[in-house]
């Protein structure tokens, strides 16, 4: 399967603005778009794109 | 009308799986829609499968989702949202327990959800028991006593129905056909490809003229060919199927089949969905208990080796739990399916080569009067370690989740296993005093949440320390494990929206723990007395 080499550093960037987000003392819920995010993380992960 | 989604992210085995489940909830209510919502590279192929069950069949093509900007992906995920989430769902299923399907499900709009999903903080939630308990054992370690199609099941909640149930007569068939499938995903999983020849050989010489069906993907086409050109085979109908065949092709030809044959995968699952009988070899990683074709007319035979079944990701070059099953044994399982045989231990002891029996274990379904399966082992005289503990946690957790009382005898022990189950009692013995102080700083706990915070750590630390000896058990005894497993998942999903609430749910699992670590006491106590008996006098445990 096409490798996905741009998305990922972009995915990785708000991967990286979400942690803070959630390691603040009081954290804030995820907007629907930061819970999205995470779901593609994933989905590149498990299929390998 | 309501609308129920089912989420099911993992491979096609699983799909048929879900299939099975969904199968018995969608005749029974007909005022459900039944949506289903998989990965398209799984789901398409099977997709007049799916139909016969599912209303709708929602895809997830990664390909379609992932451009390569973050902004248009967003966007991509967003449509297929909108799309989905356009029907108003009752309840979301998450039945795939992989991290995708989590964060999948947080985004369905559902009045309730029941297996993985992500809180608003992304951190892992799992209400439900049915799914607690898949969570913290079916994920890891040999002891769940639950067919995956049960565990569905219980998840989705179609209690009290009879399995589907094929009731043609293979005798009939004037022409035998056998469907042969040598392959699997994992070299650990599949058997030597030179025993097929032989297996063939071997059902061909018991029903002359058969015909046999090499199945396969195009991936197998090679092996599948050495298969077909074995010179043994000679003057056999074989058909090489082998990468020829759309999957729902494949499904035609199986479920025309007098008798399926092979290793533990997708296509045992596809023919146990026809109900057609079935002969599987169990290796490797494969967990018969939890992955036996849902099929009251199959048998699955695997090795009494120790290391079986292994974890998936151990590496392993000598394949021990390959070499202990011979092909003459295949073939006698295969026809006795087929001239409809009770195969039972009777017809084990009577029929077959006690030589191809030292070594493996045999296991034929039966189900409860619920309609829920188990699995036993025919060809073995005392019950396995092993099976003891998945015996002892099918008891308990049908009793204690769903108010089921699982009917057995008081198992027949080797000296050996009886000896370790004692070491076992002692393990949950103290186990039970462990649970026990739990409930009684959780208790501590509840009293103090409003007050004094040094007191409240204090009390937190000691439980905490509960918790780790609880671990400390666990890894002394096999027993323990999925009980406190089970209850390490049950306390990390406290329900409750307030600090009060969640420390009172930690209370109740802390009593439940307790209990159920009684009752494993017990039913332990049960099974080993006879054997303490034969201790005082003959001095042998």
């Amino acid at each position: 399967m096409e490798k996905k080499t741009g998305i990922k550093e972009e995915v990785l960037k708000s991967l990286e603005d979400i942690a803070k987000k959630l390691n603040k003392k009081t954290p804030t819920p995820l907007a629907e778009s930061e819970m999205m995010t995470l779901f593609l993380s994933s989905l590149l992960e498990e299929e390998n794109l | 009308m309501k609308n129920i989604a089912i989420i099911q992210l993992t491979r096609l085995g699983d799909l048929i799986q879900t299939v099975q489940a969904a199968y018995q909830a969608k005749i029974n209510r007909k005022d459900i829609k039944f949506h289903l919502i998989a990965r398209k590279r799984f789901a398409a192929p099977m997709n007049t499968i799916l139909s016969q069950v599912f209303d709708e069949v929602h895809y997830i093509d990664a390909t379609e989702l992932v451009s390569d900007n973050l902004k248009s992906s967003l966007t991509n995920v967003k449509n297929t949202l909108v799309n989905i989430n356009s029907y108003k769902f009752d309840v979301c299923i998450n039945l795939s327990f992989c991290k995708t399907s989590s964060y999948l499900a947080s985004l369905i709009n559902a009045t309730h959800r029941l297996g993985m999903y992500r809180n608003e903080f992304g951190e892992l939630a799992i209400e439900d028991k049915w799914s607690q308990l898949t969570f913290s054992s079916v994920m890891t370690g040999k002891y769940n006593p639950y067919n995956l199609v049960d565990i569905y099941r219980n998840i989705i909640g179609t209690s009290g129905m009879e399995p589907f149930e094929n009731t043609t007569d293979v005798r009939s068939h004037t022409v035998k056909k056998f469907c042969i499938h040598p392959f699997a995903s994992d070299r650990k999983k599949t058997w030597n490809l030179d025993k097929w020849p032989e297996v063939i050989y071997d059902l061909n010489k018991k029903f002359p003229n058969s015909e046999f069906f090499i199945l396969g993907s195009n991936a197998e086409k090679k092996q599948s060919d050495v298969i077909a050109s074995s010179t043994l085979l000679a003057d056999i109908k074989i058909h090489n199927m082998v990468g020829e065949c759309t999957l729902e092709e494949t499904s035609r030809i199986v479920s025309e089949a007098t008798c399926f044959l092979g290793n533990d995968s997708m296509l045992s699952h596809l023919a146990a969905l026809h109900g057609i009988p079935s002969v599987t070899i169990s290796l490797g990683p494969v967990k018969p208990h939890e992955s036996f074709p849902y099929n009251k007319r199959a048998v699955t035979v695997c090795s009494k080796v120790n290391c079986f079944p292994c974890e998936v990701q151990t590496k392993c070059d000598l394949l021990s739990c390959h070499k202990d099953i011979h092909h003459n044994l295949i073939g006698h399982l295969a026809e006795a399916l087929v001239e409809g045989h009770k195969l039972d231990a009777n017809y084990i002891v009577d029929k077959i080569n006690i030589f191809h029996l030292q070594s493996v274990r045999v296991y034929t379904p039966d189900f409860t009067k619920d309609g829920y399966m188990y699995i036993s082992d025919i060809a073995s005289n005392d019950t396995s370690y092993d099976d003891i503990i998945r015996l002892l946690n099918r008891i308990i957790f049908d009793l204690y989740l769903s108010q089921r009382d699982f009917k057995s005898d008081i198992p027949s022990l080797t000296r050996e296993v009886a000896g370790k189950l004692m070491e076992d009692m002692k393990i949950i013995s103290q186990l039970f005093e462990v649970y026990n102080h739990g409930s009684v700083f959780a208790k501590k706990l509840v009293a103090a949440i409003d007050k004094d915070t040094a007191a409240l750590n204090q009390i937190v630390a000691k439980i905490q320390e509960v918790e780790r000896l609880a671990m400390t058990a666990k890894t002394l005894s096999p027993a323990a494990s999925v009980l406190v497993d089970f209850f390490t998942a049950c306390q990390r999903n406290s329900p409750g929206s307030s600090l009060r609430d969640i420390t009172q749910s930690y209370l109740v699992t802390f009593y439940d723990a307790s209990n159920l670590s009684a009752m494993a006491f017990e039913l332990l106590n049960q099974m080993v007395s006879p054997y303490v008996k034969v201790k005082s006098s003959e001095s042998s445990v």
